[in-house]
């Protein structure tokens, strides 16, 4: 994990330094160009997010059709998916390298705040001698302490209705019950382990979160701009649901 | 959906993993600081995390004799920690400690009786009392008088009977201080994370000069404490420069290192100290001109102050390696390379006590050991507290 949290220390004293010692400015800065290096990652996922959207009325009829049949439904399903390039592992690894971030950005905030000995060694071994003048950082901003959680719960509130937007707007639909209502449920669940996340942990880290929700909404929202390709139907889905290409679906029907 | 629910999971458990990395649940407070010790006679005295231990450091009586009878001091108090250095009184009955907070930045001194056992007072006493923040640096004790500094920045003094404050009012750097103050004649010196070096009044706690002065070129961060020795004080800075400064607050001489923590210790006008990068200086405390052909190079960095005796300069480091070297020319004695795991390192000056060098590990997070004994001559391990289990 040194290998991310150095650079990321660096980086964001560097911002630091040229940002009229600004810590949380900084770590804005910092935010917005990991969720730009990490976009060829997090980009697929969108996509294939925006694509199950565009499914759903597909869903919804396999889900009229195969009734509480599970097994066939998920063929089917599945079936449709691949026949529209949706990936759903596409998802797993953006998720686990952001999680990586995450925790290197955490450590990262709250190294290159040393806020106390054992902390400011460890920095002193990070940091490049150009940056060791800025020592110790500027900690204080408006009524934060960005090394320790806020006082007054703004930013856990923020942090709690950003990341409900962010999963709301990028939930790919389910035609299965069980597994949309679990969906509903993680829509509700993860926000709030973000907020108990910032309750408890340092501010800085909650700004983090808030300017990382905001970024992958605006990606959401401009990749939706973007026209959206010709979907396929699923073969196992009514041909009436062939909402483009009909001669594709005849094609098909031929072979 | 099978795959969807897997998803789910996988982001259930991989925030689940991330809580358990992100958080420390139960046990010992993590450590923010390193163990403060004083050893007095035979007797060790360890402030180490949640505990202030009472040890006898003698080499040849049993593992289960080695801590003293009623400790570790009963005052375990939930949020506190104890990392600073103790001090002792004249009459060695009474030990003077500084705590600081587990989270958050508020500290307070302690003064433990060690006949009863008991806590005779702390400061502060009221709400309106200045709070010296968390105290990592140790507490100076001179005549009735202990001085000690805090991470709120304040510098203070206070009376070692009752701990009222000897001065109107703390003396306010404006920035956090983590080391410990040097008394010399009626000065107090103070390194605090403003970048400069004070010089204050012992009297009344009034500034006498700092060091850069205003206007004067800036100098790094101030981490570690000073050290006073004849007509000079010395202090370490992250920009690698070890500063020599006249009583008049006047640069004497400069000498460019690695980048400093804790100051030089002077032994027959030569000054031993090493830098976060792995080397050891001796130095002319006159000149500032090295006394061996080149620094001695250990493995980790060095953060403390060595202690020097009977011709040995003895060094932890922070990749957990322990050295003694000829304070002639820097050879190597004997060292002992103790296995490290990722987080143990020596951050504090070992002691000695008798023929025993007395030094306290700094562990990754939940493990028990608090100090080694080591044979000061072959660096053999005599013993380690608490044992090892069998």
């Amino acid at each position: 994990m040194d290998f991310l949290i150095s650079p990321m220390v660096n980086v964001l004293l560097f911002f630091y330094s040229i940002l009229g010692n600004s810590f949380p400015l900084a770590i804005v800065i910092v935010t917005i160009l990991v969720r730009m290096i990490t976009l060829p990652l997090t980009l697929p996922q969108q996509r294939s997010t925006r694509k199950m959207q565009a499914l759903a009325p597909q869903l919804e009829a396999l889900k009229k059709k195969y009734g509480n049949d599970r097994s066939k439904m998920s063929e089917a399903q599945m079936k449709l998916y691949k026949e529209n390039n949706v990936s759903m592992f596409g998802g797993c690894l953006p998720l686990i390298l952001q999680l990586f971030i995450m925790i290197a950005f955490y450590q990262a905030i709250t190294g290159a705040l040393a806020l106390n000995p054992l902390q400011l060694l460890s920095l002193a071994h990070r940091m490049t001698p150009e940056l060791a003048a800025l020592i110790p950082i500027n900690s204080h901003f408006l009524w934060l302490n960005l090394g320790q959680a806020d006082p007054f719960f703004v930013l856990p509130v923020l942090v709690v209705v950003t990341t409900y937007l962010q999963q709301k707007i990028a939930t790919p639909p389910s035609a299965d019950p069980s597994a949309s209502s679990m969906t509903k449920q993680m829509n509700i669940m993860m926000p709030l382990m973000f907020g108990l996340f910032a309750l408890q942990f340092p501010s800085g880290l909650s700004i983090y979160f808030i300017v990382s929700n905001l970024v992958g909404m605006a990606q959401f929202y401009f990749i939706g701009r973007k026209p959206k390709p010709p979907l396929a139907t699923a073969s196992a889905a009514p041909s009436r649901l062939a909402i483009d290409k009909p001669s594709q679906a005849k094609a098909k029907k031929s072979e | 959906m099978i795959q969807l629910l897997s998803r789910r999971w996988t982001a259930i458990a991989l925030l689940i993993v991330l809580l358990g990395l992100l958080t420390a649940c139960g046990g010992a407070p993590p450590a923010n600081s390193w163990p403060g010790m004083i050893v007095d006679g035979t007797t060790a005295y360890v402030a180490s995390s949640d505990q202030i231990l009472g040890l006898d450091t003698s080499p040849d009586i049993s593992d289960n004799l080695r801590q003293l009878r009623g400790w570790p001091l009963p005052l375990k108090t939930a949020g506190v920690a104890y990392h600073s250095q103790p001090a002792l009184s004249d009459d060695h009955k009474t030990l003077y400690l500084g705590t600081d907070a587990v989270t958050g930045n508020s500290g307070a001194i302690i003064a433990v009786d060690l006949d009863a056992l008991t806590l005779k007072w702390s400061y502060p006493m009221t709400d309106t009392d200045p709070n010296p923040g968390n105290i990592y640096g140790g507490i100076v004790q001179i005549s009735n008088t202990l001085y000690l500094a805090g991470g709120n920045g304040y510098l203070m003094a206070l009376s070692a009977t009752n701990g009222l404050p000897i001065w109107p009012k703390p003396f306010d750097t404006g920035a956090r201080i983590w080391s410990t103050p040097a008394v010399s004649g009626n000065r107090v010196y103070v390194a605090s994370q403003d970048h400069h070096l004070y010089a204050v009044s012992t009297e009344d706690g009034t500034l006498v000069w700092k060091f850069p002065a205003e206007g004067a070129p800036a100098i790094g961060t101030l981490a570690g404490s000073p050290s006073v020795f004849g007509d000079t004080v010395y202090v370490g800075s992250f920009d690698g420069n070890l500063y020599a400064v006249g009583l008049n607050g006047q640069q004497k001489w400069v000498f460019k290192a690695g980048r400093l923590w804790d100051p030089p210790v002077e032994v027959g006008g030569t000054l031993f100290f090493g830098d976060l990068t792995g080397n050891v200086y001796a130095l002319d405390s006159k000149t500032g001109q090295p006394k061996w052909p080149q620094p001695a190079t250990v493995i980790g960095g060095v953060r403390a102050t060595p202690l020097v005796a009977n011709g040995v300069v003895y060094i932890g480091t922070d990749q957990f390696k322990v050295y003694a070297l000829d304070a002639i020319n820097g050879r190597s004695k004997w060292q002992v390379p103790f296995a490290a795991r990722d987080g143990d390192s020596f951050l504090s000056t070992p002691a000695l006590s008798g023929s025993v060098l007395v030094i306290a590990p700094n562990l990754a997070t939940g493990d028990p050991i608090r100090l080694y004994g080591l044979n000061k001559d072959t660096g053999a391990m005599l013993w380690r507290f608490p044992p090892a289990a069998k």
